[in-house]
């Protein structure tokens, strides 16, 4: 059977098209503000690579903040969920999954099964999540990218507040008009984030193996801060952020469906032959 | 005695011999606390706790708190559920300071703190 | 002669600095007319423990409304011990149910995002109804611990066999009241206290899970809540939180607290809609 899991986020979508146990291809673009739109080319895109058509697709399972744009779907599921069924798909040895996207910070304790037993979610707040790097690392002038490298060639720690993304910002500032190694800056402003992520994950309990996924869990400057700051390993799987994606995927293959779509497979399935 | 607020009178403390110490934050992260007093409290009051949480007021003999505002008192409340505690005391304190009740109020929980600062 | 009398910082005199006498006769009355509406509707409470609930927090709310107006109103106390109580306990004997379809009781903490009390009716597609909460219970209800540590409505004058004397009487029986029966302080009294209390609902009321708002707008009912979650998930309960402001709705994010009803209900809880 080929299923699609698709994960739309505040900033991105991901798809992964699976059949039975092996990934036929996948693909991330932006979401933009027209959401529906970005999520069928995007589709398109990854279909066409993989050489299928949407016939081809059985299931369609969809995750994330806006996941009813994708309004083909067979199912949706929740975005902490499909991120716990992801990880456990890689890594059954997880328990304790941390998901740092542009929008949102979460902590979710999973069993073995995958199954989510308890959440915390960053509510209120842009400093624990991927947006605050996008702003710190315009402020320093860097690329995301180049802010992940540089903080690991730290070499003094810093105390910065921790509190809020706005008072971070301007804290940044002060701190590069005082000449401080940009290195330095970078190490506090991912130590920060970390701090606040740690928080919330304290809220479930940091049990062993913790996993960490998201667009965050490629800053290995950020994976670095977090790992300081619980004192515990933290792995991080390939591909991280296409984890709800993945997980949306091995929830289409168990059948997850809306109500509206079971009725019409169950009427298909009662409707005698030769009959519908 | 760690005490989380000013109203604590220390004078009461010094002549029964136990030295008050004002509890404070660190300049750190309060990395421990969300669990126990979610954020939007008092950043200061939710430092203190982290302290507790971590160890650093492990010297301290008892905590009390003067009755001030709810942020140290949710401080206080999740203190002694979390971090061992031989003794704890909670005095209240007047909030309409100008009523001609208020002194004798005050007198009344001075007294009886004073009575269970001798007898612990 | 007149007589001063103190009650906390009030010092009421024969004649009010207003100029008005004191009708006593109508302060007694008024003071027992209290009592019946805390107790009878501590009463009503009482009844949510039967399964299926009756009453739902949404309706509660609905319900509280006299009480936290104007409880020593005879119409009010009237309604909540002759209309209101009978009524509840009609429902309980003949199962009628507040959500009809009840998989899962939830206790609650805080007032509930007022702009948003279609979460509980969210809920109910799922089953969950809920059925508790320390805050629903006691703004207007009073209640004691009984010889077994249970959580009971408090008596009426009534029921306790008392008559009011003279005014000095009234008052301190008003005073006693609110001070013993009123358990909206109980978050004052510290998080031990405020946990055990909330436990003890959740035990006596036969409750499955929690979720929890964590009410910027309240901070005197907002104390000590993440405690509350930890006391409930030592006992074995799965909890939920949200953060929201019952006073200001722009710090309520609709779309968001929903996800994580979906998450909680259909991933913690295993439930499926059903309504």
């Amino acid at each position: 059977m080929i299923v699609a899991g698709i994960d739309v986020g505040g900033k991105n979508v991901h798809i992964v098209i699976k059949k039975d146990g092996q990934i036929l291809g996948k693909g991330t673009g932006p979401s933009g503000i027209k959401k529906a739109e970005a999520v069928e080319q995007l589709y398109n895109e990854v279909l066409k690579k993989t050489g299928l058509t949407r016939k081809d697709v059985e299931r369609v399972v969809a995750t994330g903040s806006a996941a009813k744009r994708v309004v083909f779907a067979n199912g949706f599921i929740p975005d902490a969920a499909a991120d716990a069924r992801g990880v456990n798909k890689l890594i059954p040895s997880a328990r304790t999954v941390i998901d740092v996207g542009a929008e949102e910070g979460r902590a979710i304790k999973v069993d073995a099964d995958g199954k989510v037993l308890d959440f915390a979610i960053n509510e209120k707040c842009a400093a624990g999540t991927g947006t605050f790097v996008e702003a710190m690392s315009r402020a320093l002038e860097v690329s995301v990218d180049e802010m992940s490298k540089i903080t690991l060639q730290s070499t003094q720690t810093l105390s910065t507040n921790a509190q809020c993304a706005v008072f971070g910002e301007s804290e940044v500032v002060s701190l590069i008009h005082q000449k401080t190694p940009k290195p330095d800056i970078a190490r506090a402003v991912m130590n920060a984030i970390a701090g606040r992520v740690a928080s919330v994950a304290r809220i479930v309990g940091l049990d062993k193996d913790v996993v960490m996924v998201g667009g965050m869990a490629r800053n290995a400057g950020f994976v670095d801060s977090l790992k300081n700051n619980i004192e515990m390993d933290v792995r991080v799987p390939e591909d991280p952020d296409y984890m709800g994606a993945l997980g949306a995927a091995e929830a289409a293959l168990v059948g997850i469906m809306t109500e509206e779509v079971k009725a019409k497979v169950l009427e298909k399935e009662t409707v005698p032959e030769g009959k519908g | 005695m760690g005490y989380f607020c000013t109203y604590v009178p220390e004078e009461i403390l010094y002549v029964a011999n136990v030295l008050p110490v004002r509890m404070l934050g660190s300049h750190k992260p309060p990395n421990l606390v969300t669990p126990h007093m979610f954020d939007m409290w008092c950043p200061f009051s939710r430092d203190c706790l982290n302290q507790g949480l971590s160890g650093r007021y492990d010297y301290l003999d008892g905590i009390m708190i003067g009755q001030s505002c709810l942020h140290p008192r949710q401080a206080f409340g999740a203190w002694l559920i979390n971090v061992p505690t031989k003794w704890s005391y909670h005095l209240s304190m007047p909030n309409a300071v100008r009523s001609p009740h208020a002194k004798k109020f005050l007198r009344g929980e001075l007294e009886d703190f004073k009575k269970a600062d001798d007898r612990s | 002669m007149p007589r001063n009398f103190s009650v906390g910082n009030w010092r009421i005199s024969k004649k009010l600095t207003t100029g008005r006498k004191i009708d006593d006769e109508k302060l007694a009355r008024k003071v027992e007319n209290t009592y019946r509406s805390c107790s009878y509707w501590a009463k009503a409470c009482e009844l949510n423990k039967a399964v299926p609930a009756p009453l739902d927090e949404k309706t509660m709310f609905s319900l509280y409304v006299l009480g936290t107006l104007e409880k020593s109103n005879d119409d009010f106390a009237d309604f909540y011990e002759k209309l209101l109580y009978p009524e509840v306990k009609d429902r309980v004997a003949n199962k009628i149910a507040a959500v009809s379809n009840e998989q899962w009781r939830i206790i609650g903490d805080s007032q509930p995002p007022w702009g948003f009390l279609n979460v509980y009716r969210y809920l109910e597609k799922y089953g969950v109804v809920s059925a508790a909460n320390l805050y629903t219970f006691s703004l207007i209800g009073w209640w004691k611990v009984n010889e077994k540590g249970d959580l009971v409505p408090y008596p009426t004058l009534k029921e306790q066999g008392i008559t009011i004397k003279d005014r000095d009487h009234a008052l301190r029986l008003l005073a006693e009241g609110e001070l013993k029966g009123k358990l909206m302080w109980a978050p004052f009294y510290g998080a031990k206290y405020k946990v055990d209390l909330v436990n003890k609902i959740a035990k006596q009321w036969k409750i499955d899970a929690g979720i929890i708002h964590l009410n910027r707008g309240c901070e005197g009912t907002a104390q000590h809540q993440m405690e509350v979650k930890n006391g409930l998930a030592k006992m074995g309960l799965p909890v939920m939180t949200f953060e929201g402001n019952m006073a200001d709705e722009r710090e309520f994010d609709e779309a968001r607290t929903a996800r994580m009803i979906d998450l909680f209900v259909t991933e913690t809880l295993g439930l499926k809609k059903v309504a």
